[in-house]
């Protein structure tokens, strides 16, 4: 079992929503880590760098499709906010489905990437290239967004 | 952490499908022979790499014997009269070496931020010079304001900055007054006033600018991190302060990134790699005396110099050595947890320093032993060991 499989699949997916675009990007970052394996100066760190690699190429096959202006149909629900008032959306909330949907891409991975893959903030400072303090406003900023659409969500009557 | 935080770590880790298909893109793409061929020139090396790659992909760790070793000491950089008068830096615009650190343009800009961030607008830079930083290998900026304000700050990642408002010392400020319990809290309060979290820092010490603590008016407080009660001295805050008026005198930050490495060397391996070495320099002088304690230092050339060519290092040691002359071996400037192994000799005499024939010998001299990896990392001469209390 390949365990930063999971890893790589989600982190992809913060920026690019099409499988074969996820696949392109993670040989490249492989392929990358490769080539620059002598880098690395400390293997603890293994993960942190990998990270970082994988962002910049997934940022770097989002930027490829918005210059050529392909944007597939499953990217349309990623622009805006969406305050949905179905009650079948309340199985959507607070999954990853939902962080890609409200939050824009900067907040999302800060979210992903200290609550799923466990990242300080410090360390997502270094994988975004932000500094640590800035990252901590934008993830308390983004944290009280959910809230907000969690509690707007409860205030139409919907209990979780 | 607060119920949404619990709420974010149980439903973003539970509802993500991984397609069956992409562990078979990983497998293919580190068993692709056509890129690793173009990428890799020796088939040891590739092996090795390939290896360790693998294995940290799949278990997220690497074994020794691999390519990617835990070896962290580089051959060292040497260089002659790095800090004589010929080697200021005059033009960085031109020069490789001073590739992606600030330009002057952007250090008067960032001078301006700091400076209104602690409330002065409107304050002129009357000089402006780049320099070497002998403390840690960094280039600084170093400026100073038309009203004697002096501000220095590292030109590459802004991991350094020390701001002396000499201004205040013109002012009628000597009757001021305060006490170690109200100075601690009036700088954390200044700290939070301009925005640094003093939270973090566990270690405090408190010091005044006379030897009275009554008849004091300017008041030091000095906050550092601490790791399984070790201080790291690159991770703090000095502030210096006018009790009653709680105007700035003085404010250094150090934010050096720190390697918080494991501790996997015990004390007795260090001290025998430190004895072990001494032993192949020809110090002229009796070991009377060994011990070691954990401390968080920054690497450095001084124990490889010292061991290439003792006799060059002990006559550098000397007063008024010409800069132009003086031999540094520079090294990666890490931060780690190291045993600091400290030698005591018996050089005869009651004071901890002499000057003898072959230039100047210190009683006591500390190996830096890396905790993790057991190399000799760094090293320096001490006047007097510190005792931990």
């Amino acid at each position: 079992m390949l365990l930063l499989e999971k890893d790589l699949y989600r982190v992809a997916k913060m920026r690019l929503n099409n499988n074969e675009d996820i696949y392109d990007a993670v040989q490249e970052t492989i392929l990358i880590a490769f080539k620059s394996i002598k880098k690395l100066k400390h293997v603890i760190y293994f993960k942190t760098w990998i990270i970082k690699i994988l962002i910049n190429q997934t940022n770097k096959i989002y930027k490829q499709k918005s210059q050529n202006k392909i944007i597939p149909f499953d990217d349309s629900e990623r622009t805006g906010l969406i305050e949905s008032t179905n009650i079948e959306d309340i199985d959507l909330l607070l999954d990853f489905d939902f962080m890609c949907k409200n939050l824009k891409y900067e907040d999302r991975a800060i979210i992903i990437l200290y609550y799923i893959e466990k990242f300080t903030d410090k360390e997502i400072g270094k994988i975004l290239n932000l500094k640590e303090t800035t990252v901590t406003t934008k993830r308390t900023r983004a944290k009280q967004k959910i809230k907000n659409i969690l509690e707007r969500s409860e205030e139409n009557g919907r209990v979780r | 952490m607060d119920e949404l935080d619990k709420r974010l770590y149980r439903e973003l880790n539970s509802k993500i499908e991984i397609p069956s298909e992409f562990k078979t893109v990983i497998q293919e793409s580190l068993n692709t022979d056509k890129e690793k061929k173009k990428v890799l020139g020796y088939p040891i090396r590739k092996v090795a790499i390939i290896a360790s790659i693998s294995l940290v992909l799949s278990v997220g760790i690497v074994y020794a014997g691999t390519a990617i070793t835990n070896k962290i000491w580089k051959e060292p950089e040497k260089t002659i009269g790095f800090y004589s008068e010929e080697n200021n830096i005059t033009d960085i615009s031109e020069n490789k070496k001073y590739e992606g650190i600030m330009s002057e343009k952007q250090a008067r800009e960032n001078a301006k931020k700091i400076l209104e961030k602690f409330g002065y607008k409107n304050e002129k830079i009357k000089s402006i010079e780049l320099q070497n930083y002998p403390d840690n290998y960094d280039v600084i900026w170093c400026i100073e304001t038309e009203n004697n304000i002096f501000l220095s700050f590292d030109a590459g990642d802004g991991k350094y900055l020390s701001v002396t408002f000499n201004n205040i010392l013109h002012k009628d400020i000597k009757n001021y007054r305060t006490t170690k319990e109200d100075a601690e809290i009036t700088a954390k309060e200044l700290c939070k006033k301009y925005g640094y979290d003093s939270t973090k820092y566990d270690d405090l010490k408190i010091s005044t600018n006379l030897l009275s603590e009554s008849d004091s008016y300017i008041w030091y407080v000095d906050f550092k991190r601490t790791y399984d009660g070790i201080v790291n001295p690159y991770e703090s805050i000095n502030i210096g302060f006018i009790p009653e008026i709680n105007e700035l005198y003085r404010f250094t930050i150090y934010d050096i990134e720190y390697d918080n490495n494991p501790v996997d060397i015990d004390k007795e391996k260090a001290i025998e790699t430190a004895i072990n070495n001494e032993n192949k320099i020809d110090i002229g002088y009796k070991i009377i005396n060994t011990s070691a304690s954990l401390d968080i230092v920054r690497m450095n050339g001084d124990a490889y110099f010292r061991s290439m060519d003792y006799s060059k290092y002990k006559r550098q040691l000397e007063q008024n050595y010409p800069p132009e002359d003086y031999i540094e071996f520079r090294t990666e400037a890490l931060v780690r947890k190291v045993w600091k192994v400290t030698i005591e000799y018996d050089i005869g005499e009651t004071k901890n320093r002499i000057v003898d024939k072959d230039g100047v010998m210190y009683r006591f001299y500390a190996y830096y032993i890396d905790a993790t990896t057991g190399e000799i990392i760094g090293g320096t001469p001490i006047l007097k060991p510190y005792i931990k209390q």
